[in-house]
């Protein structure tokens, strides 16, 4: 704790002592008349007045000036975006690292400036949000394992893609284990149990789906088999061969199965 | 009345919220400067574009957009079962009529909310509420100005996921291979009657089980304009209430532990009732634009009230201990915190790196813990990354990156709870891990192609305590340590047209888990065509195999060992298209197929693993195998300027076997198809519709039909009906 304050302590002063030296200037304002001549608002069209400069972010070329047209202005790159929107934002500092970037994915992928790029939510996810729906329009295999009969409800409006999930980053640069990201959630799983069970100590995705799997409570096999991955079934307990009443369900039983505070069998 | 409470009580508060922000606004400021410039005189990049407070225009002459949307629901569940158990449909959609607190029809109101206010500078105000019913509602308030953003939003949602599995419970259905009845009785050890599993008592009293989810939070960001134009500073508050109770199944400790063998395995409504609390600083700076520096600190308590569940209480039994809980769930709190670090060297050079910790605390301890002497839980974690990517010419970029991560957990081992003759699964005391690898890209203009190849390794260690259960009878191991190289083409080989191709392959020479993979390949593909007249269609296929050979179960007196031999597949694929013929004509469909195939071998033991004369028998060699399919198509049509529609269906399908031999006969003579297979399709069709009435109104229609079919398990099957009336009045 005395590391913590000896942390914010220093922050906080070099914020304050700092805080009128390198203060910004005022900007340069561009006209974009000329573009407004041609480019006329339509119904949602906002312009954030940081955003109001058409030419701080597009080059047209002579041809465009002359003739018009698509591809004969330039959009903004991601890092024309960053130029702004990457100082002092903890969330967007990693951005070249994430896999977004290294898909070649620049904002306006996802961002509409002008206006939203998601207007109106589709009639089949008419409970989700705009954000989930946007990841959606591209990550298909996800929208697909969303619908399977156990998942996270994305599609209900229960959460969002991005509950879970971080745009702006990656992995690599995540300071967060698999499982701190689902138990920021689901805290009764985590620990600290007497008794462990290794895979919910050490990755909940070796046993569960989030997205979506055609087992219940999203596992990525159905019991039995899940579990005779990693265990083998005594005859005395489970018979000769191990019967189906107690095949069918092994967390019938052993339902402790995240890790006890009392039975070191994970029954309870 | 539950719904008029809560709109009662989230109405005025955010509007509270929204008149509190605005009273809080900064003095008036005089309007931006008029943009006028020549275009030649423009950057051909953004320029960091940044203005003061002290230009921003007076906000009494901001625009307000307020959208109120009143809402009737009408619903109808059919051909499912009854209201004193869980319909599937029902598990992420549970409704409540407004009359009587039916479940399976009626109706029930609700309101959507869209106010936002524009002060020609931005959006400042925003209010949005979304509401399905009592069951499902959102809603986000956010206010910003140049100098700070505030926000606050909740949310509620009831999952009944727990009344399908109770469906499932051991007593459900009448087990076949007990003659029918729901459990046989007598039999012991190996023989007809299951062995411990002798009868099942369900002492729940309930069939119903549905938990919510109320979540919270708020905030405040301090932007750069009052810290000096290089820093932010943020404080974040969440929580969240989960409510509820759900079924839970346990048996009982042996030798009369459980009394006599018709009371040993049994099932109880279990409370939930859990808050978290979650307060959260972020600071971040770029001081003078030289690096970036971001420093993040949080602290969580997790809070159980749920009454603690003694043996002796509930069981009438004193074995193992008449303290002893019943799924005890601590309290606990977490403390995090991170300092992160980026900067650009020659605008060719990243380099970022970062560094974190935590302290997870258990703050409660059940009566059998204390009395055992485990008085201390904790779990501590570090974490640290550096990466560096440079570019090295225009066409070529490298990448190196490692990252550490350890887990310690210094809980106390109780003497007589925790030693090592109650050990029977290896008890983690740290997990130590390595991951480091490079990448070079190489962009060049054959057909636009970039072209990626990379190297990663992973070292993990564990320190493992083994109690009773030696390593060599378990497949739990200490190391991991693998290596990956993969390459990726991506290209866009002519006008439209874009691919991608992304084959990896992975070795291990040590998996500390058996579904590590000893060896692995994978591969993945996408491409893409979009047509200059409106047609974009993409689609991808994906392989996965991955193996494992290396952990080995062996005899107690050290004379045969045997490795788990696992293998899964994984095939998906999937098609889209989407074509817009005309500007007010939109189509779209998309088809996915995944299959799963995975086998492992089928082991038994004589005895239990702690026992020295312990011998594994390999039985069969099971195979799970799933097919699923989602086929969904729509469109969205401007029929006029007054009228919009449209349509989606989609289908979903999941089938095959859960295992194979063994262990499927054996399901098969339990309980038929309801364990052994996954059949099963779920139709959803949904159409709806906007009618601008007049200027300041629309009115709003939706129904949607789901239907789900379960061939395995009948019971399941149902449908409903949701028709959805609207009428969204704007105010400006």
């Amino acid at each position: 704790m005395r590391i913590l304050l000896a942390i914010l302590a220093t922050f906080a002063t070099l914020i304050l002592g700092f805080s009128s030296a390198w203060a910004q200037t005022p900007p340069v304002p561009i006209g974009n008349e000329l573009c407004q001549t041609c480019h006329v608002a339509y119904e949602g069209h906002k312009v954030n007045r940081y955003h109001s400069d058409c030419l701080a972010c597009h080059t047209p070329q002579d041809k465009h000036l002359a003739e018009g047209g698509r591809g004969t202005v330039s959009l903004p790159a991601a890092s024309n975006c960053l130029s702004c929107h990457q100082n002092n934002d903890h969330k967007r500092m990693n951005w070249e690292f994430s896999p977004h970037a290294k898909a070649k994915l620049d904002c306006r992928n996802c961002h509409g400036v002008h206006s939203p790029k998601i207007k109106e939510l589709n009639v089949g996810m008419w409970k989700s949000d705009r954000n989930s729906q946007m990841c959606m329009s591209c990550h298909k295999d996800v929208a697909a394992r969303l619908t399977m009969p156990s998942h996270h409800p994305v599609k209900e409006g229960g959460l969002s893609c991005v509950s879970c999930h971080d745009p702006h980053s990656g992995k690599q640069t995540t300071l967060a284990g698999k499982n701190e990201q689902c138990t920021k959630c689901h805290q009764n799983v985590r620990g600290p149990k007497v008794f462990e069970h290794a895979p919910a100590a050490e990755d909940c995705t070796i046993c569960h789906n989030p997205h979506g799997s055609p087992n219940r409570r999203l596992l990525q096999l159905a019991q039995p088999m899940l579990c005779l991955q990693c265990h083998s079934i005594t005859r005395n307990n489970h018979g000769n061969p191990p019967r189906g009443s107690q095949l069918r369900g092994c967390t019938n039983c052993h339902s402790a199965v995240h890790g006890s505070h009392s039975d070191p069998l994970l029954k309870y | 009345m539950k719904l008029k409470a809560s709109l009662v009580l989230t109405l005025p508060a955010l509007t509270l919220l929204a008149a509190s922000l605005q009273a809080a606004e900064p003095a008036a400021a005089p309007a931006p400067p008029a943009t006028q410039a020549p275009a030649d005189a423009a950057p051909t990049e953004a320029p960091a574009v940044e203005t003061t407070a002290a230009e921003a225009p007076p906000e009494d002459a901001a625009a307000w957009d307020i959208v109120l949307t009143p809402r009737l629901f009408l619903f109808d569940y059919f051909d499912g079962v009854g209201e004193d158990r869980t319909q599937f449909l029902e598990r992420y959609d549970y409704r409540e009529s407004i009359s009587g607190d039916d479940t399976r029809s009626g109706w029930y109101p609700d309101l959507d909310l869209d106010i936002t206010g524009n002060n020609g500078d931005r959006d400042f105000f925003v209010l949005e509420r979304r509401g399905f019913g009592e069951h499902n509602h959102r809603g986000l308030a956010k206010y910003g100005n140049d100098r700070l953003n505030v926000y606050g939003t909740y949310s509620k949602y009831r999952s009944a996921t727990g009344g399908i599995d109770y469906l499932y419970r051991p007593s459900e259905p009448a087990l076949l291979d007990y003659g029918g009845t729901t459990g046989g009785v007598g039999g012991g050890g190996q023989g007809q009657g299951g062995g411990f599993v002798n009868n099942f008592t369900d002492n729940s009293g309930t069939s119903l089980y549905s938990i919510d989810r109320t979540t919270y939070g708020a905030g405040i960001k301090l932007k750069p304009s009052i810290l000096g134009g290089w820093a932010t500073a943020s404080v974040d508050y969440s929580g969240y209430q989960r409510d509820g109770n759900k079924f839970a199944p346990f048996l009982l400790e042996g030798g009369g532990g459980g009394g006599t063998g018709q009371t040993r395995w049994r099932g109880i409504n279990l409370a939930v009732d859990e808050r978290m609390n979650r307060i959260g600083l972020t600071l971040s700076a770029s001081p003078q634009k030289r690096f970036e520096l971001a420093y993040e600190v949080s602290y969580e308590e997790f809070k159980n009230s749920a009454p603690e569940l003694q043996m002796e209480p509930v069981t009438g039994t004193t074995n193992p201990s008449p303290l002893a809980s019943l799924f005890y769930v601590a309290d606990t709190s977490l403390v995090t915190h991170g300092i992160r670090f980026s900067k650009r060297f020659d605008d060719r050079w990243l380099v970022s790196a970062g560094y974190g910790m935590s302290w997870l605390d258990q703050d409660s301890f059940s009566a059998y813990e204390t009395a055992s002497g485990h008085n201390e839980g904790k779990i501590s974690t570090d974490n640290a990354y550096l990466t560096l990517n440079g570019r090295v010419s225009p066409e070529v970029t490298l990448e190196g990156y490692i990252k550490h991560y350890n887990h310690d957990n210094d809980s106390s081992f109780g003497d007589g709870l925790i030693n090592t003759g109650t050990l029977v699964a290896p008890r983690i005391n740290s997990i130590d891990s390595m991951d480091y690898g490079v990448s070079a890209d190489w962009q060049t203009d054959f057909m636009k192609s970039g072209f990626t190849a990379g190297w990663r390794h992973l070292d993990r260690e564990r320190d493992l305590t083994y109690g009773s259960i030696a390593s060599a009878q378990s497949l739990y191991r200490e190391d991991t340590v693998s290596d990956e190289v993969y390459f990726k083409w991506s290209a866009r080989p002519a006008q439209g047209w874009t691919a991608e191709l992304k084959p990896s392959y992975l070795w291990s020479d040590k998996t500390g888990l058996v579904v590590e993979p000893e060896e692995a390949f994978l591969l993945k593909t996408k491409a893409s065509y979009a047509s200059p007249s409106g047609w974009v269609a993409s689609g991808f296929y994906d392989y996965k195999n991955r193996k494992n050979d290396n952990n080995t179960f062996t005899d107690g007196d050290g004379s045969i060992s045997q490795n788990q031999s696992l293998e899964g597949t994984l095939h998906s694929a999937g098609l889209s298209m989407n074509y817009m013929p005309r500007d007010y004509l939109n189509l779209y469909g998309n088809l996915y197929w995944m299959q799963d195939d995975v086998s492992s071998y089928l082991f038994s033991s004589s005895v239990q693993r702690w026992n020295p004369a312990v011998a594994f028998t390999l039985i069969d060699e099971p195979n799970y195998k799933i097919d699923s399919y989602v086929f969904n198509f729509g469109g969205d049509w401007d029929a006029s300027e007054k009228l919009n529609l449209s349509a989606s269906y989609t289908y979903t399908r999941s089938k095959g076997d859960v295992a194979s031999g063994t262990v499927y006969d054996q399901l098969v003579a339990a309980t038929g198809t309801i364990d052994s297979i996954i059949d099963n399709t779920l139709h959803s069709f949904a159409v709806g519709g906007d009618y601008l009435l007049s200027e300041k109104s629309t009115i709003k229609l939706n129904y949607i039909y789901d239907r789900y079919n379960d061939d395995a398990y009948d019971l399941l099957s149902g449908g409903v009906h949701t028709l959805a009336l609207g009428l969204a009045y704007t105010m400006q």
